[in-house]
């Protein structure tokens, strides 16, 4: 059952088994485990995608950034 | 069983090499676990503490030079504090700049004026707020940082002959900044002591990073290249009922947060990025009996190539050898850690069969941390 940070969601039964057989063959302990994994590293490459369009470091991110940099006396 | 604290003492840029000068660090060696031979993933903080905190290097996590600050993959990496937090921990950090730790998992994110703030006094109080519940406090401690700032940052070119011509001097002002954060350490060590802490409590003291003396014209401070005098580390772990140990094997500092997980019977959440580094357990109980694989990774700010979106020089190292790939001049360099520990005899061959199997070994490390790398 989900913890109180989690939910539910249905997937059809056959995907759910082709999936089982790949997190066996990849040493997941659990086929929830592989499912969030596969799940984290798509939305993690959607934001990096959304980035990489935009521009590499927006402006306003290079501001704070070397906002830091002088705070660590490596930019005058 | 009551839950163990955790507390991360950093100090940042002590060389391995010195720690011979801090007694006090070397008397509280004795009753605990000191990793004599670690090397670091990055040497320089921001992309040091990202890894060590995730237990994965660089190129894996998204932090991956300065100016990647903010991209740490915070969906796919687990971080120690998320962790502890998980556990129902209090995970609290004190650093100089915030954003060198990733926030994910940290209850309170706090800074220090390095220049102005007594970091003794100011982190001994942290210990005392958070004394009785279950901790995890992470403390950065910057005097050498901010000495090196003022001594060298400030007044010196990575180029600067004034500077690169007068290695002993340097070295001898290095060390003189010794004194003050060993004092730092028996005082920290002395207040977790007084306040009973620590039979509850994983203590760990480490450093992120060296800093140059001078070595080698083109890195003034760190952050530049990969060589020894930046890459070497240490860690020394207590925890209670543990006896003094030296391990001298080699091991990276990737190991640290699995040890940390270890210990407190925490198993790796495998819905995330896999942990790159292993638990040094088997080590301590002497299961394991040899040197771990290292690499190491940086892109400096300045320096002869400075790369600012992502890592450009790559190592790997064994005990006794190292191989280094400059991707910007794409250039190598081999050394013979044994007979030449100061790196000056570059011996890369690329018709030496081991030489090729180092190579190999470290495209496939850079390349399995990031597929878009290319070559």
């Amino acid at each position: 059952m989900a913890d109180a940070d989690e939910i539910s969601v249905s997937i059809p039964k056959d995907l759910a088994e082709k999936l089982r057989k790949r997190a066996e063959n990849a040493e997941f302990k659990s086929l929830s485990s592989y499912i969030i994994y596969i799940l984290r590293q798509v939305a993690s490459r959607i934001e990096t995608d959304e980035r990489a369009k935009n521009k590499i470091v927006t402006k306003e991110d290079e501001a704070k950034i070397k906002e830091k940099l002088r705070s660590l006396g490596y930019l005058e | 069983m009551a839950k163990l604290n955790v507390i991360i003492i950093l100090l940042d840029g002590l060389r391995a090499d010195r720690v011979y000068l801090c007694p006090n660090l070397q008397h509280i060696a004795k009753s605990g676990y000191f990793f004599s031979n670690m090397i670091t993933s990055a040497p320089y903080t921001l992309a040091s503490l990202h890894s060590i905190i995730t237990s994965l290097y660089p190129s894996k996590n998204g932090v991956n030079s300065y100016f990647n600050m903010f991209k740490f993959k915070k969906d796919v990496c687990k971080t120690l504090a998320q962790y502890l937090h998980d556990k129902g921990y209090y995970t609290e950090a004190n650093l100089v700049v915030d954003s060198l730790l990733p926030s994910q998992g940290f209850d309170a994110i706090s800074t220090h004026d390095e220049y102005n703030d007594n970091l003794t006094e100011l982190h001994k109080n942290k210990i005392t707020a958070l004394s009785d519940k279950p901790f995890f406090l992470f403390l950065h401690y910057t005097s050498l940082h901010t000495q090196s700032i003022i001594n060298v940052g400030k007044k010196y070119t990575d180029f600067d002959q004034k500077f690169f011509n007068n290695y002993e001097a340097n070295k001898k002002m290095y060390n003189s900044c010794l004194d003050r954060l060993d004092l730092y350490v028996k005082e920290i060590f002395e207040h977790a002591k007084n306040l009973g802490l620590l039979n509850k409590t994983i203590l760990i003291f480490m450093s992120d990073h060296g800093t140059s003396n001078g070595e080698k014209i083109g890195e003034k401070m760190y952050g530049s290249f990969t060589y020894d005098y930046t890459i070497k580390v240490f860690c020394l772990i207590t925890a209670p009922n543990i006896g003094g140990k030296e391990i001298s094997f080699q091991t990276r500092t990737i190991d640290i947060m699995p040890t940390i997980i270890d210990i407190l019977g925490i198993e790796a959440d495998e819905s995330y990025e896999h942990i790159q580094g292993k638990s040094l357990i088997p080590l301590i109980q002497g299961e394991e009996k040899e040197d771990r694989v290292a690499f190491s990774e940086t892109g400096g700010l300045y320096g002869p190539w400075p790369s600012h979106n992502e890592h450009n020089v790559f190592c790997i190292r064994l005990r006794k050898w190292k191989l280094i790939y400059n991707k910007t001049p794409d250039t190598w360099e081999m050394y013979d850690l044994q007979n030449d520990p100061k790196e000056s005899n570059n011996i890369f061959n690329k018709n030496n069969d081991f030489a090729l199997k180092l190579q190999g070994m470290l495209l496939s490390h850079i390349k399995s941390n990031d597929e878009t790398m290319v070559f």
